[in-house]
């Protein structure tokens, strides 16, 4: 049975310490030393680094695979299982890689102290990226191991055959060695090349991949085992910590009163951090959280450091912070006038487009907007730390561990390779601790270092919605040109608000590029700055910037009077693009649904997506059936028929799970999510003013998967959310004629677009 | 704020608990008894996290104060069943794989438990309404409804 390995006892472990004092019981051979202390060394990998980039740190074979005496494998990464079920499809990718029983494998994950750096677990890449590395490595240490068998067993390479780490000369089934016998308690001491042949299916067939093998972390999880969650580490000593923030971006303590406070039975210490102003914050490079004054509260009882957190916020006076330069309302406004730097300018055909647009039978002009978002995790961020005089232990709900260890190294003064990170399960985060640093994971440990006890901190609730990162806000104007019923011609013009320089800003025109031959392409976007921080949160910026295209190629193919399955499928030839479509619309009887349609105010709507990010390359389309109320503007979304072809299919329950997911995740995102805020504070705290989606809302979801057995595994974390929206979008207008463009699709849009359609 | 000595009982067996009258059982139950089980999601009594089984009845544990408890049984997740011998709901999850994070299935698990003891056959809608009150930001809930009409089924 496939086991997260876990400390099974915390406290008992040893820091691992260059003299190498793992209890392991597996050999600790000198590559993985070399490992660690390289990541050491260097700044974290960026998300963008490639296989390449994780091969040239981390060479060596052994700090990522190793086989120990009993035959059982062991595979070491940075990557995390954020609830997407990930850990168990690596596994199984090395598994079927390296010839062993999935049985037989066990991943540790997300502690710096034992694990490569691999990179941070997000933009839809640990199985198209991290994986396909993983099975390079599994293929090179199996062709090591079959060397050393041909030496052993006096038979060339060709005449060998492997199964479950038993290695045989065929047809003679005597001459046999196993993985153990050939290490022997050793490690295999070879680089990576990247050489070693992969793996291709026989006849289609694989052993492992494509299995649809149970989760191996659900049944611990499911009945509160031991670690199961972050949120459920003990360590002995530990003190409950709660933070009092400021009540606006960048304010400061104007008066501290902390002597009731710290005079209240079973109060340890209160903690001022100034941000900006204490020098381990400002260290830290803390860059998804504001400036904000931060009082810490630690007690020895959790609901201690509740109550006494409740009563230091009344007891604490503030220096005015930032005003919001608009509200909620005005916010899209605001944007179009606020002045912008350009991010990004690409495209095809700028020097021809402005003669395609006046020599165009047709054009249509449109402009799209989505709101902030919140991830709104269902726990809110949690870190454990233990931070000693040289060294420092965080328990942490990180999806990037070397980033994280980075900052909080920084922010405590230490080396990097004294600050341990140990990244463990909690609730789903959707990009909200992708930024590296890990905000909680700071704060813990520099109160953990100021009062010499291991600390654990948790947000409230509503610190979560004010104080976390949100999606970008975007106004996406869209120009099109028609001749003959085909596009010649698309102008996008891209505003979103975030921090200043801010470099995944590079990365702005996500979603307005894609497969449709659109003749030329232009796509310009600008940066706005602004004081709410916004982070990678899933889909990053091509959530609204799809949203807006796949709209505005429905708008088009009305323009055209086109079918809108005809009019995308006329402007796409890549075959994988085409089959996605063909097989939502197949699904659906597309060609007649206006037949099945039995009241009013139903209709059907369809989206496609091609993801963009190397080296995933995932495609998907989606269809919402809906039913809408002009009057009321109430919509139920029926159904959901979500398709994908994301390659080779790694676990195909794994897969539907994701799909399931995404759909009604992005439904969510699609009729309900926005940030509510005024100029002097955000409105937004709590699941009474951030409503998501709810049980008798959700609708059905069938789904359709593409399974590519010739194709490499690509990851599908964001493209089973991306097309949900415009999907969705197009059923309204499909209903009752009415065109949302402005996200999420509320009552009130509803009613007014439908009057405006009469 | 003083502490009493309070006894609850939690999964059948009775405890010793000193916290102050007002201390919410979720916090005596994770730190005090060191259950896993029940979950902060909120401390408001929004999102179901930290639903627990009181005589039966599902509590939010958030919000519930340790003086209010007296000689209801209290009933956890764990209390339910192990890896190793699972209680047909926790079952019927793994089965279903009904969980992506998994943090609010303690909430969906004690909730189908009320559900299920006092109306065994519900229909769909009545699931749906059931769990109305508890969150799931993942997106699992068609999972956790198979589930649960895969236990009423039986």
């Amino acid at each position: 049975m496939i086991t997260l390995t876990r400390d099974t006892a915390i406290g008992r472990r040893r820091f691992l310490k260059a003299s190498g004092a793992l209890t392991i019981p597996f050999s600790l051979g000198m590559g993985s030393l070399f490992g660690a202390a390289a990541s050491a060394q260097t700044r974290p990998l960026p998300e963008y680094a490639v296989i390449g980039d994780y091969i040239k740190l981390t060479p060596n074979i052994d700090s990522w695979l190793r086989i120990d005496s009993e035959g059982d494998v062991t595979v070491l990464t940075s990557r995390v299982e954020l609830g997407h079920g990930v850990i168990t499809a690596l596994g199984q990718m090395v598994a079927e890689e390296l010839d062993v029983a999935f049985e037989r494998v066990t991943l540790v994950s997300g502690d710096t102290a034992r694990v490569p750096d691999q990179g941070p677990t997000t933009a839809s890449d640990t199985v198209g990226k991290a994986g396909q590395m993983l099975r390079l490595v599994a293929a090179e240490a199996r062709l090591a191991l079959m060397e050393m068998a041909a030496d052993k067993l006096g038979s060339p390479i060709e005449s060998l055959a492997v199964s479950d780490g038993v290695i045989r000369v065929k047809g003679d089934e005597l001459k046999e060695v196993t993985y153990a016998q050939l290490l022997n308690g050793k490690s295999i001491e070879r680089q990576i090349t990247g050489k070693a042949p992969v793996k291709r299916a026989q006849d289609g067939k694989y052993l492992v991949v494509g299995q649809s093998i149970p989760r191996v972390d659900l049944p611990n999880k499911l009945t509160a085992g031991q670690d199961d969650f972050l949120e459920n580490i003990r360590l002995p000593g530990m003190v409950h910590a709660r933070t009092v923030r400021a009540p606006m971006y960048g304010a400061a303590v104007d008066r501290l009163n902390a002597d009731g406070v710290k005079q209240m039975a079973g109060v340890i210490a209160v903690v001022h951090m100034k941000y900006p102003g204490h020098p381990g914050l400002d260290r830290a490079e803390l860059l998804d959280i504001p400036p904000g004054d931060v009082v810490a509260v630690v007690a020895e009882r959790e609901e201690i450091a509740v109550r006494a957190a409740d009563r230091l916020a009344r007891e604490v006076s503030w220096k005015p912070g930032e005003t919001l330069p608009t509200d909620t309302e005005r916010l899209h406004q605001w944007m179009t006038d606020a002045r912008a730097e350009d991010a990004v300018k690409t495209g095809i055909g700028h020097r021809f487009i402005e003669a395609r647009f006046t020599a165009a039978e047709k054009r249509l002009e449109a402009v799209y907007t989505g709101p902030y978002q919140s991830p709104a995790p269902i726990s809110p961020i949690c870190a454990v730390a233990d931070v000693k005089k040289d060294e420092a232990v965080i328990w942490s709900g990180a999806q990037g561990p070397f980033g994280s260890r980075w900052s909080a190294a920084k922010a405590l003064g230490l080396a990097p390779e004294a600050v341990r990170i140990r990244c463990m399960a909690t609730s789903g985060m959707f990009g909200r601790r992708s930024a590296g640093m890990n905000v909680a994971d700071t704060e813990a440990a520099l109160i953990s270092q100021e009062i010499g006890k291991p600390v654990r901190l948790v947000w409230t609730r509503q610190q979560e919605f004010q104080w976390g990162p949100y999606r970008p806000p975007h106004v996406v104007s869209l120009a099109g040109a028609l001749d003959g019923g085909m596009v010649v011609g698309v102008k996008a013009d891209v505003r979103f608000v975030t921090r200043a320089n801010n470099p995944i800003s590079a990365i702005s025109m996500n979603g307005l590029e894609g497969p449709y031959s659109f003749g030329a392409r232009t796509i310009h976007t600008h940066l706005i700055e602004g004081t709410v921080r916004t982070t990678f949160i899933r889909n990053v910026y091509r959530l609204y910037n799809a949203f807006a295209m796949e709209s505005f190629v429905d708008e088009l193919a009305m323009v055209a009077d086109v079918d809108p399955v005809d009019f995308r499928l006329r402007h796409l030839s890549d075959p994988r693009a085409r089959a996605v479509i063909e097989a939502a619309a197949d699904h659906v009887d597309w060609k007649n649904r206006k037949n099945r349609k039995k009241r009013e105010g139903e209709g059907w709507g369809i989206a496609f997506n091609a993801y963009d990010s190397v080296p995933a390359a995932g495609y998907a389309a989606h269809v919402a059936q809906v039913e809408v109320d002009r009057e009321t503007g109430n919509i139920r979304v029926k159904k959901i028929i979500a398709v994908i072809d994301a390659g080779l299919v790694v676990n195909p329950d794994g897969l539907r799970n994701q799909m399931e997911g995404g759909a009604i995740q992005a439904a969510s995102w699609a009729l309900k999510e926005q940030l509510l805020f005024a100029k002097d504070g955000l409105i937004s705290r709590d699941w009474a003013t951030y409503p998501i989606l709810r049980f008798p809302e959700v609708p059905e979801v069938e789904c359709v998967v593409i399974d590519r057995k010739d194709k490499p595994s690509v990851s599908v974390g964001e493209p089973v959310t991306t097309s949900v929206a415009p999907a969705i979008a197009n059923a309204i207008h499909d209903a009752i004629g009415a065109r949302l463009r402005d996200m999420p699709f509320t009552a009130e849009r509803i009613k007014s677009a439908a009057k405006k359609s009469i | 704020m003083s502490s009493n000595t309070l006894q609850i009982t939690v999964n059948g067996k009775p405890h010793d608990v000193k916290a102050a009258p007002e201390t919410p059982l979720l916090y005596v139950l994770r730190n005090d008894l060191t259950l896993n089980g029940p979950k902060f999601g909120c401390g408001l009594a929004q999102c179901g996290a930290c639903t627990v089984l009181l005589d039966g009845k599902a509590v939010r544990s958030c919000v519930t104060p340790i003086s209010s408890v007296g000689k209801a049984q209290v009933v956890t997740l764990e209390g339910l069943g192990t890896v190793d011998e699972p209680h047909p709901l926790q079952d019927a999850f793994i089965q279903e794989q009904a969980a992506q994070c998994g943090y609010c299935i303690n909430g969906m698990i004690m909730t189908a438990k009320a559900l299920l003891d006092a109306n065994p056959r519900p229909t769909k809608s009545e699931i749906r309404e059931a769990l109305a009150g508890n969150l799931c930001r993942c997106g699992t809930h068609l999972r956790i409804m198979r589930a649960i009409e895969r236990v009423a089924a039986a």
